[in-house]
């Protein structure tokens, strides 16, 4: 549980004498905040070129304006574009239904192992596919699923039918989201298994002094010692939330098609960045951001209401 | 009469290339141009003189390439000079294999130095990433002195103006002879290195070793008693790949849906097509339903791989080399690169079909497309333009010569072994040559396979059988701006409703919708775009 | 009076699982399958990997490219890999990389994060904000490339480091990790006069070992995987990371003719993409247990009650 940070008493300092007071937590955050504002708000302020029709030869403020132009394709209808925003709507809610649970559950399942040694080895066997670049993952998948892989070779060889799974369209979504699952589950669960063990075993102990089953411990003191990291991986998540992949989905989009396979990422790429035009990918990854503010802080406040710390609070 | 390399677009641009004469172009104000097909046009392309030290086995002609049984015995040593100027030179290129040992730890790199008299510092990326990185540097505005410039690149015009030296003035005309091997590239090349009224980089040369028609391996047809394949039109050529399918053990026929060969056989034009001075594009060809739904009858008899619309180049060529599948859609180059990766041994053979009409008589092939990348040099460079052009000029120096052997293969003993007159890379020279000089310049491919004298023989026998018919992508040399800016994406969602179309997912009806698309979203500018460049041009 | 915190690990017999008797043999069955299958899901693969990693180039072309079961061992693979010292000295780059930058980004992401856990911060709100909408909006790379051209770390090793040292992910996971401490402990040493560095260094620290281990992790692993940086800041191959020299053996191009490979003749690709990733993780695979044994359960047990 995250415990109420309790407040020091309240005195009516001016701002000067709290810079004073805190000067060596200033002096502390100021490496890492520089940092940030070096190199991600400096650059930042390039994104400028989204109102502008962006020549790398030209340089940036060589470049000519072009106002919105690099929105319009956002919002003049264009089919392309909703298509490529829904698969990015359906993807991030399955990602949102199952990836994101997956690791809670595999960690739970872990920690709830005999045997250390057993949990340390299927640990250390489950977070590998997380160091595959999606080159070789999606090679693995279709090596061992596609049409001429393993699993159809071994069915044709014996008569059965095979299954049509890394070409099959109507199965895209889903292929996507268990390629996920498989590959990053695992690597996960660490976060997970760190906050479970900070979950004081005392506690654990003093519900099984009251009786309680093994089930009643998970609802009453695990899941509740979870709850803080859960909802603010989860409000981080949507941050994030229209991003469901490039690399992986690019890999594949030739055979399954455009109509399932493109998202808001791919769509940049095929529409701005393969003719240059830097303009709309940086107004495209504009909008997204806005639209995380917004649901980030929705969702904070969201948790504010709840009684949760969420990311941050007042 | 025949289609030359030299008078591409009927004869009467070449010949109407107006000299230039007085002093605007040689001062160098061609940046003050505009980049009209007009002012294009007027520029004096380099005079064409053919090096003629070397004499090829299978002599080529405008279109076939030179072939070579074996590497001369003498190489001649046909540069005296080193081109460099002491100080060493910068040079940024995509590298299509693996990063070579950097060059304290590379002789070949070390060696390659010294014959220049200039050292040489590569900037490389990996084809994936070369976009980028360059758009990087360009952006951050520190260029190397040679620059290697993709020829899809956006805006290559207002590039090359803003950052690029003007080379007119030293390679126009006869003022190339100084270089001898530039001038040994033909003229056709050099047009597509003329942006805003002149001449800004040096052509990397590819032409005829990119034409790609269907590949196929002999060794596995003869084992099933097939011997020089020739289908006559679309039904033989399905029969054949039928023949060749067994998915049982695991073989189709296809690496890859073969819908470029059924297009030339329908005679779909080459990406555009000129008459007239009218303009059309493959995809509005009305032959485009019939090919499709050739290529969806492929697919559904099961002649095709099922995992081919992946398209990876490594799992074809895996396919290809494995004997899992019989036939691919390639070029000349690749057909070597088989050879070079080949594991089914000695009986190992390759083969290239010839493409027959749909309904029989003779299928139109397609010409590769000319450059692989236009070298430019830097504005700001220190070195002088002549310097610059002599090391290109070394670069180009073509097979048969000593230069050549040096720089394709390495130094002798270490990089290389001869087998008899022929070279055999050795694994250090595998490593060690890589580092992508054959993008500063280069001579046109040599048909040439050490200790294999039979894969010249029958590369340069399917050049001269196709070479008559072959058709050129007319919008070669004009410049169109929507081309620049949209011809990647627009080609991107064509090939993906081909893709499924093919597989039966979308009715072969939704195609014309799809042209429609084409049009509108931006064909219908490149088509009139190219017609006023056209016409630009024929005024003079 | 104050006794030192310590943490203890809290002396609980092994086959015990949280006081509780053991669970039922069919729960535990069935724990055990569903864990077999996870597991067995993600090795079937990786076994494929390593052993098309040592495959005769024969075999992996006749199977389409990926060998269960080789037929003989060759590690032709690796040794092109390693031949020309190219990758050798790459991985040297790579070590020296990783680990000076996790130690800085693990020391500058701890204090920025302990000073944004601890309550009344003057700055704690804003710069928490700055922290959080960093991660919303990212930078294009060409801009960021002006910019670390522009702090002249073009060229320079330091540029695989300084740029991404912080991240605004794993600086918001820490805080949380720290606002979780109970207030008590803290609390007891501000009282016993301890300032902000001691209570930092003396009690935060030490009592965050797992969250540590897991943030200093993910860092790692963050530098030993970086790529792109390296292609875009620095132009002599000399500095190169692992990873970047082992994504060029790799071909990606749909169109085989583009490679123009001329002399070059490496073994397939399949063997040689399988040997970089058996390469790429072993370092990981070497590392890894020693943290493993700080997510130990009951670091904090008695820590409050002192």
């Amino acid at each position: 549980m995250l415990q109420r940070a309790s407040k020091r008493p309240q005195q009516q300092l001016s701002l000067w004498r709290r810079l004073l007071r805190d000067r060596v937590l200033l002096l502390f955050a100021l490496p890492g905040t520089a940092l940030i504002i070096a190199f991600h708000y400096v650059p930042l302020l390039g994104n400028v070129i989204a109102f502008k029709d962006y020549q790398p030869f030209l340089g940036i403020t060589g470049s000519d304006w072009s106002g919105w132009e690099n929105f319009s394709v956002i919002f003049n209808g264009d089919p392309a574009f909703l298509r490529a925003l829904k698969n990015t709507l359906i993807l991030t809610s399955l990602q949102s239904i199952f990836v994101f649970p997956a690791p809670i559950l595999l960690a739970l399942l872990l920690n709830s192992l005999f045997s250390e040694r057993i949990k340390r080895i299927a640990q250390s066997i489950l977070y590998l596919p997380h160091f595959m670049s999606w080159v070789i993952v999606v090679a693995l998948f279709q090596q061992m699923l596609g049409g001429s892989g393993l699993l159809n070779n071994y069915l044709r060889s014996h008569d059965l039918a095979t299954l049509n799974i890394i070409g099959n369209s109507e199965l895209f979504h889903v292929l996507l989201t268990s390629q996920i699952i498989w590959k990053d589950t695992g690597w996960a669960t660490i976060l997970f298994l760190a906050a479970l063990s900070q979950i004081d075993s005392q506690l654990y102990e003093a519900a099984s002094v009251d009786g309680a089953t093994r089930m009643r411990q998970l609802w009453h003191v695990t899941l509740p010692g979870l709850r803080g990291i859960i909802i603010l991986l989860f409000i981080l998540r949507l941050g994030d939330s229209l991003t469901v992949g490039f690399e992986q989905i690019i890999l594949q989009q030739q055979a399954v098609g455009r109509d399932v396979s493109e998202v808001l990422d791919t769509y940049v790429y095929n529409n701005g960045v393969l003719g240059g035009a830097w303009g709309i990918a940086a107004a495209v990854g504009l909008v997204k951001g806005i639209v995380g503010v917004i649901l980030v802080l929705t969702a904070n406040k969201v948790a504010h209401i709840f009684g949760e710390q969420g990311v941050y609070s007042r | 009469m025949p289609v030359s390399r030299r008078t591409f677009l009927g004869g009467g641009l070449a010949a109407a290339a107006v000299a230039v004469t007085g002093t605007p172009l040689l001062a160098g104000c061609g940046s003050d141009k505009k980049n009209t097909a007009a002012a294009n046009a007027a520029v004096k392309l380099p005079t064409y003189t053919q090096y003629g030290e070397i004499k090829p086995d299978l002599p080529g002609t405008d279109v076939v390439l030179d072939g070579f049984l074996k590497y001369p015995a003498n190489p001649v040593k046909a540069i005296t000079e080193a081109p460099g100027d002491g100080k060493p030179i910068t040079f940024m290129t995509n590298i299509p294999g693996a990063i070579p040992p950097a060059v304290d730890k590379n002789q070949f790199w070390q060696e390659l130095n010294k014959r220049l008299g200039s050292e040489l510092q590569i900037s490389m990326a990996s084809n994936d990433e070369y976009k980028d990185k360059f758009a990087t540097r360009i952006a951050g505005g520190d260029l190397p002195d040679i620059l290697n410039i993709p020829p899809d690149t956006p805006q290559i015009p207002g590039l090359v103006k803003a950052k690029c030296m003007d080379l007119t003035e030293h390679l126009s005309g006869d003022a190339v002879n100084k270089y001898p091997f530039l001038a040994n590239i033909p003229a056709e090349y050099w047009k597509g290195c003329v942006f805003n009224g002149a001449i800004y980089g040096v052509p990397v040369p590819r032409g005829m070793s990119r034409t790609s028609l269907a590949l196929y391996r002999e060794d596995l047809l003869a084992a099933k008693g097939i011997k020089d394949p020739a289908p006559k039109n679309f039904e033989e050529f399905f029969d054949l790949a039928k023949e060749m399918t067994a998915p049982k053990q695991n073989k189709w026929a296809w690496t890859r849906v073969p819908l470029s060969t059924i297009r030339q056989m329908l005679g779909v034009p080459n990406v555009w097509k000129e008459e007239g001075g009218k303009f059309t594009a493959n995809y509005e060809h009305e032959a485009n339903q019939e090919a499709l739904e050739a290529a969806r009858k492929m697919v559904a008899a099961g002649v095709i791989n099922p995992d081919a619309f992946n398209d990876k180049a490594s799992a074809r060529k895996q396919w290809f080399n494995g004997g899992i599948a019989a036939f691919d859609y390639d070029s000349f180059v690749a057909w070597n690169q088989y050879y070079s990766d080949n594991t089914a041994g000695d009986a190992f053979a390759v083969n290239m079909l010839d493409v027959p009409g749909f309904d029989g008589g003779e299928g139109s092939p397609w010409m590769g497309s000319a450059l692989n990348n236009v070298t430019a040099f830097n504005k700001n460079s220190q070195h002088s333009a002549e310097t610059l052009l002599k090391i290109a000029n070394w670069m180009a120096a073509p097979f048969g010569t000593e230069e050549y052997l040096f720089r394709k293969f390495g130094v002798a003993g270490r990089h290389y072994t001869l087998d008899g007159t022929d070279p055999v890379p050795t694994k250090v020279g595998v490593v060690e040559t890589g580092i992508g000089l054959q993008y500063i310049s280069d001579a046109e491919l040599a048909l040439y396979w050490a200790g294999k004298p039979d894969v010249p023989q029958k590369q340069h026998a399917i050049q001269e059988k196709v070479a008559k018919r072959l058709v050129y992508d007319a919008s070669y040399g004009l410049y169109s701006d929507t081309l620049s800016k949209k011809q990647g994406q627009l080609t991107k969602t064509m090939t993906d409703l081909e893709g499924q179309i093919a597989q039966g997912k979308k009715p072969v009806s939704d195609w014309a919708a799809g042209v429609q698309t084409w049009k509108s979203s931006g064909g219908d500018k490149i088509r009139s775009e190219l017609e006023q460049a056209l016409s630009d041009t024929a005024g003079k | 009076m104050t006794q030192t915190i310590v943490s203890r690990r809290v002396a609980a017999p092994r086959k015990i699982v949280q006081g509780v008797p053991m669970p039922s043999w069919p729960m535990r069955a069935f724990k055990g399958f569903v864990l077999l299958v996870f597991c067995a899901v993600v090795i079937v693969p990786f076994v494929g990997v390593i052993s098309t990693s040592v495959a005769p180039n024969k075999q992996i072309n006749e199977s389409g490219g990926l060998v269960l079961l080789p037929r003989s061992v060759s590690f032709a693979a690796y040794e092109s890999l390693f031949a020309g010292g190219v990758v050798t000295r790459a991985l040297f780059v790579s070590i020296f990389v990783t680990v000076v930058g996790t130690l800085l980004s693990l020391t500058v992401s701890c204090l920025l994060a302990y000073a944004l856990s601890r309550p009344g911060f003057v700055a704690g709100r804003l710069i928490l904000l700055v922290v959080l909408f960093s991660m919303l909006f990212s930078p294009g790379i060409i801009p960021l490339y002006l910019t670390v051209k522009g702090v002249g770390l073009l060229d320079s090793i330091w540029a695989l480091i300084v740029p991404t040292m912080v991240s605004a992910f794993n600086v918001v996971v820490l805080r949380a990790f720290f606002m979780n401490l109970p207030n008590e402990i803290t609390e007891s040493a501000r009282i016993d006069g301890a300032g902000e560095l001691k209570t930092f260094t003396y009690i935060v620290l030490p009592l965050s070992k797992a969250v540590l281990s897991v943030i200093g992790l993910f860092y790692a692993v963050a530098y030993w995987n970086a790529f792109f940086s390296a292609l875009l800041y620095l132009n002599d191959s000399k500095l190169w990371p692992l990873q970047l020299v082992l994504r060029t053996y790799v071909i990606n191009d749909a169109q085989l003719g583009s490679a123009e490979l001329g002399t070059e003749r490496l073994p397939p690709q399949a063997s040689i993409q399988m040997a970089i990733l058996v390469i790429s993780i072993v370092p990981i695979l070497l590392v890894y247990p020693f943290l493993q044994r700080h997510f130990a359960k009951g670091v904090l047990t008695g820590a409050v009650k002192g």
